[in-house]
């Protein structure tokens, strides 16, 4: 399986999706490929799926509507939430995009990490986000490990 | 002519355009009462804070205008700092910056053509139609995509805001081996290209059309991307980049946060179609092949048919980037000294990037820090053209539409431009007193 981080490390804590997978390639997991989008739009995500028809984990930072911190959603809440519309791609959305993928034959599960940012300024992650990096590579390493042996599990928090 | 007819239309905001634009159209009992399109985007700010900073900063931080356009910007911004340093870069920099420009006319046309404009003519509101229905056509636009991030990123450093290049020359050259493996995708491209005409040759695209003024870049040795004079389809002949100011001519309007331009005429077209009509004869061969049987001929005056305009340029920048990496790959590239001094000068840059000609001035003071800035960006020199295609067209397309038709006629002729709505708005001049 896969999981890809997506984000902008020019943008305060839009990186934080490049720096969690970062660190969690570093833990070395089986089975696990990492793969990282900077500044990369919805199209190039797209094309990444559809070149890697593999179960994948997409890693990024999204305002999740609520007070929520991180989510782990699936792709159909992704879009119940609302949460697809909010990368743009010169005017392509993120939820046309994965049905682009879709269409064109990416038929593996697919889920979404999110954590929501504190501060979009500056080119590093906000000194808050940077305190919790740790133990989101923790949840996010939960996760992966529970989506490759079970492909499943939704919802939000931890 | 449209008797009887009121409409209403109010779209708050046009869907499937980079930024933000609205579109009014107002008609009662078959008379047009108001055509508009509003430009309700904040000001960026960029002329003004990069005030203070050293010349080789500012290409570095103006490409953040935005994330479509910062190679355009970036080698705008470059040309004119150089110009006002009194720097003239190597032949193999200006190669470089050549084939890094015309990366991003392939990824930015591509992702126009048939992920932007396509569906407008297959009557879809996306591509997700186009999916089921061309799922090859698709397929091909991401993979070329793919290829035109990649062959920034091997001559820029990245995909977005590329690093590499700076004043004088190049930070880090690029790859040779990698410069190779773009060749040879860009070879294999072409055939993939050249089997989407037969899908675009087959669209319905509407047949309108009003003779405006058309403005680009215009050289005399190659079709005009990077360098030349600012060429008008009315004076038949190009000025200076230096005399930009009496090109755009810009003004502010009351419903548009961004400027709009005129130079001859009340408005002008820049962009794709604009330099297709311009310098026509020195498209390569197989581009004026596809511009023929796509049906676009010479002078072009419906701009509906920007759209097949940028596939041609699709064909014409594969060929010339085939050619560019050739000779990068046959002569080598070898380090260069980018040390400067930093000194007072103003200086002016004009290159075309897909949306149109863009401008860029500078001057910096005898600390060598930036002083004064300004950028004039395509589609606020189109946005007016744009509106008076609107105000040209309603009432030829009123009798025979319905009020959705109408509006969606409407919002086509603004996607057909490829606007870059988000760029294109400029600072007005406050002055305290």
């Amino acid at each position: 399986m896969r999981v890809i981080g997506l984000g902008n490390r020019m943008r305060g804590d839009d990186g934080v999706g490049l720096r969690l997978v970062e660190a969690l390639a570093a833990r070395g997991l089986d089975g696990v490929e990492a793969v990282l989008h900077e500044g990369a739009d919805a199209l190039t995500l797209a094309e990444d799926l559809v070149g890697h028809d593999l179960p994948s984990v997409v890693v990024d930072c999204a305002t999740l509507g609520d007070s929520s911190e991180q989510a782990w959603v699936a792709e159909e809440e992704l879009r119940l939430r609302g949460l697809e519309g909010s990368v743009s791609a010169h005017g392509l959305g993120f939820g046309t995009a994965l049905g682009v993928a879709r269409g064109l034959g990416f038929s593996s599960p697919l889920r979404f990490f999110l954590v929501a940012p504190h501060s979009l300024d500056g080119d590093a992650l906000s000194p808050r986000l940077e305190a919790r990096l740790p133990s989101l590579v923790d949840r996010l390493e939960f996760r992966v490990r529970g989506f490759a042996s079970h492909r499943g599990g939704g919802g939000h928090g931890a | 002519m449209g008797a009887g007819k009121s409409f209403n239309i109010k779209i708050d905001h046009v869907t499937r355009v980079e930024g933000h634009g609205s579109i009014r159209v107002n008609t009662r009992d078959g008379k047009v009462e108001e055509v508009k399109l509003a430009i309700v985007e904040a000001n960026r700010f960029f002329e003004n804070f990069v005030r203070g900073m050293l010349p080789h900063d500012v290409p570095q931080t103006v490409s953040r205008i935005c994330g479509i356009c910062c190679v355009g910007h970036q080698l705008a911004a470059t040309k004119a700092v150089e110009d006002a340093q009194g720097i003239e870069p190597s032949a193999q920099t200006v190669l470089l910056r050549k084939a890094l420009n015309e990366s991003q006319f392939l990824q930015s046309h591509a992702l126009h053509v048939f992920f932007l404009a396509v569906p407008d003519f297959v009557g879809a509101k996306s591509v997700l139609p186009l999916v089921k229905t061309h799922p090859d056509v698709v397929r091909k636009a991401l993979a070329l995509k793919k290829l035109a991030n990649d062959y920034t990123a091997v001559f820029g450093g990245r995909t977005l805001h590329p690093m590499s290049n700076t004043l004088k020359g190049w930070r880090k050259l690029p790859d040779l081996r990698e410069v190779e493996k773009v060749r040879d995708r860009l070879r294999q491209s072409l055939p993939e290209i050249l089997s989407t005409v037969a899908v675009v040759k087959s669209l319905k695209l509407p047949a309108y059309e009003r003779e405006t003024e058309y403005v680009s870049l215009r050289h005399p040795d190659e079709y005009a991307l990077y360098d030349g004079e600012v060429y008008s389809s009315d004076l038949k002949s190009g000025v200076p980049v230096s005399e930009y100011r009496g090109v755009t001519n810009e003004f502010t309007v009351a419903h548009s946060t961004t400027k709009w331009s005129r130079w001859h005429r009340d408005s002008y077209m820049v962009g794709a179609l604009a330099r297709v009509n311009n310098s026509f004869d020195q498209l390569h061969p197989e581009a004026r092949s596809v511009a023929a049987e796509l049906g676009l001929k010479v002078p072009c005056f419906n701009p509906y048919l920007n759209t097949v305009a940028q596939l041609v340029e699709m064909v014409h920048c594969t060929h010339n980037s085939i050619a560019m990496l050739e000779r990068i790959l046959g002569d080598g590239l070898t380090p260069e000294d980018i040390g400067y001094v930093p000194k007072a000068g103003r200086g002016f840059g004009a290159t075309e990037v897909p949306r149109g000609i863009l401008f860029h001035e500078y001057a910096f003071g005898a600390d060598g820090r930036c002083t004064d800035a300004n950028a004039i960006i395509p589609t606020s020199q189109n946005i007016n053209n744009v509106e008076q295609d609107m105000k040209a067209f309603v009432p030829q397309m009123l009798p025979s539409m319905s009020q959705d038709e109408l509006a969606l006629h409407m919002e086509m002729l603004l996607r057909a431009y490829d606007p870059c709505i988000s760029c294109s708005v400029h600072m007005l001049d406050v002055e305290f007193v």
